[in-house]
């Protein structure tokens, strides 16, 4: 965590203070005891509450207190991160995981093995993390060469659960997801993709398989996609839907939703698909044209951008051919509306008017990250090891932090210090 | 209104400072404290509140009078003679006078609210704290809650950069 935070620990004499000024007589006159200001700050929104740690070392201390923390809004820390393996379907990270904070510590928060886990000595990969909830594949030598458990954890209470299988061979499986918003429900659901067949780069997506830990149990929902996009981190958990990227039966490139119930289904559009004479039909035509590298193709490349949970609202961002057919704009649209499916135009630049920006980075590998979850800042990574934020109100790019090693992903972390009803030791 | 019949049982409240309140058993089981103290049997025929002088517990006491449930003596529901929505436009601004107090003055009430667990006192009072928080510099944060700035600069410094997202 953050070097303020060493120097100042939790402080129990704050806390006993409270007591010895609660006596009568009160507080200071015009000051509130130490409980009661947490009890206010625990109705501050996240962005306010870390400018409030900046008020005091006094206040600092109150707001990281192990006593305090568990009831206040927590947000982005930042982002596990490693190689991505080439040797299975999914994109997942496998041990040792690394990690990097939103300002450039890669100090953990928590130990990098993950060794409060049952069976930590066989190999753990890392598939997804969704609001301080993380999602692994536990190997398990009973089951045979590559048999694994799901496992849902909090590092922060290092507490975890075993799920039951799918009945989903893996290479049945596009991409598994993780549902956790404890707004909602104490409970979290995992998502797998299902797709048909043989496992290759063209098969159509069959349908869904949701766990619920309120039932304990998965249920399969078929509804048949073209494709579905492989990049784990493109899923997105919002308003108690699953949102990923498909291609439709008619080769539309879309954003699909669909609930914990795997009944209800939308399909949105993705936006900005106008700016070519090709209209928005072929997502890979769309590619091709823009030039724009974007990885492998099940990826569905950078201009077909990437969504994001911001602000409580699902974001779009992508890179589009500016109207003069020489420039590129980056465009950042917000969904508000699911009726009436109409995506909003949030933020629009051209890539040359944004401060310390350089095109050169398209051309290498560039892969967006995330959005934070309370701000108008955008995760991006340039050259495959330099992780950077685009603050979309100043307009400018700046450098967080230079990572090692090939092209990794990038799986953001919220901590979450309540105990969940759903985990157990 | 329902009328409150004659009858009801009646609570004793006792301030530090030597004041008593007499309070139907309702309007004191608005407090989450005295509900439990009293579901528990630990009241007697009065109860001691430590640390809120008569001056705020008279102003609570006014607070739960004003927003003790409507309810007949049978404990049946509010009569609907009475829309909800102009009963709660009613309350509103109702509250909006009621806060009307100085700066000690509501943080004693929140500290009175918070004690005594009555929830729509401590969102009330609360409020302009938070918006207080929510909108102004760190130096009005640090003047309207007196509290004093007790980092190093280098600290500062460091602790600034690591949250700039938050000052955007």
């Amino acid at each position: 965590m953050s070097t303020a935070g060493e120097r100042s620990p939790p402080r129990e004499e704050g806390r006993s203070s409270i007591r010895a000024r609660a006596l009568p007589g009160g507080p200071p006159a015009g000051r509130l005891i130490d409980d009661i200001l947490v009890e206010i700050l625990s109705r501050v929104p996240a962005k306010e509450l870390c400018r409030c740690k900046c008020v005091s070392r006094h206040w600092f201390g109150l707001i990281h207190h192990p006593d305090h923390r568990k009831r206040l809004p927590q947000t982005l820390a930042g982002f596990f991160y490693g190689s991505s393996t080439g040797t299975t379907a999914q994109r997942l990270l496998e041990l040792p995981f690394r990690f990097t904070s939103v300002s450039g510590d890669r100090r953990l928060p928590f130990g990098t093995k993950l060794s409060f886990l049952p069976n930590h000595h066989l190999p753990v990969d890392l598939l997804d993390s969704c609001n301080g909830l993380l999602l692994c594949r536990c190997y398990h030598v009973s089951g045979g060469v590559g048999a694994f458990h799901y496992v849902v954890c909090n590092p922060a209470t290092k507490k975890w659960v075993v799920l039951p299988n799918s009945c989903k061979d893996s290479s049945e499986v596009a991409t598994t997801s993780l549902g956790f918003d404890p707004a909602l429900s104490p409970h979290f659901h995992v998502f797998e993709l299902v797709v048909e067949h043989n496992y290759s780069q063209d098969t159509e997506l069959s349908g869904v398989a949701v766990y619920s830990s309120e039932t304990g149990e998965w249920i399969h929902k078929e509804k048949r996609w073209n494709r579905a996009t492989r990049h784990s981190s493109a899923t997105v958990f919002l308003d108690g839907l699953l949102f990923f990227r498909a291609l439709d039966l008619e080769y539309h490139d879309c954003v699909v939703a669909v609930d914990t119930k795997g009944e209800t289904w939308m399909k949105f559009r993705v936006p900005g698909g106008q700016v070519d004479d090709f209209g928005p039909a072929d997502g890979f035509v769309h590619q091709m044209l823009f030039r724009v590298p974007g990885g492998q193709a099940d990826d569905f490349g950078l201009a077909h951008g990437f969504i994001q949970r911001s602000q409580g609202c699902l974001h779009f961002a992508n890179f589009q051919r500016d109207e003069d057919g020489v420039g590129i704009r980056l465009v950042v649209y917000v969904l508000k509306n699911y009726e009436s499916e109409e995506w909003i135009v949030k933020h629009s630049i051209k890539t040359s008017d944004i401060c310390g920006w350089t095109d050169l980075w398209l051309d290498a590998d560039f892969d967006f990250i995330a959005i934070h979850p309370e701000c108008n800042s955008l995760f991006f990574i340039a050259g495959g090891v330099t992780l950077m934020c685009y603050n979309m109100d100043n307009r400018q790019v700046k450098v967080i932090s230079y990572l090692g090693g090939a092209k990794p992903l990038f799986l953001p972390y919220v901590p979450l210090y309540t105990e969940s009803l759903s985990l157990h030791c | 209104m329902a009328t409150r019949e004659a009858g009801k049982k009646m609570i004793m409240l006792k301030s530090p400072d030597g004041m008593e309140f007499e309070v139907e058993e309702a309007v004191a089981m608005e407090s989450q404290t005295i509900r439990k103290m009293i579901e528990d049997d630990c009241a007697d025929t009065a109860i001691l509140i430590p640390n809120i002088n008569s001056k705020i517990l008279s102003r609570v006491i006014e607070y739960c009078n004003k927003h003790v449930p409507t309810t007949g003596a049978t404990g049946a529901a509010a009569s609907d003679t009475v829309a909800p929505a102009a009963l709660a436009e009613d309350l509103k601004i109702w509250d909006a006078e009621f806060i009307k107090v100085n700066r000690a003055t509501r943080f004693d009430l929140i500290q009175a609210a918070s004690y005594l667990n009555i929830k729509g006192l401590l969102d009330l009072t609360s409020q302009t704290t938070i918006d207080t928080i929510s909108d102004n510099s760190l130096e009005e944060i640090r003047s309207f809650l007196s509290t004093k700035n007790d980092y190093l600069p280098e600290e500062e410094q460091t602790i600034r950069r690591e949250n700039q997202w938050a000052f955007q």
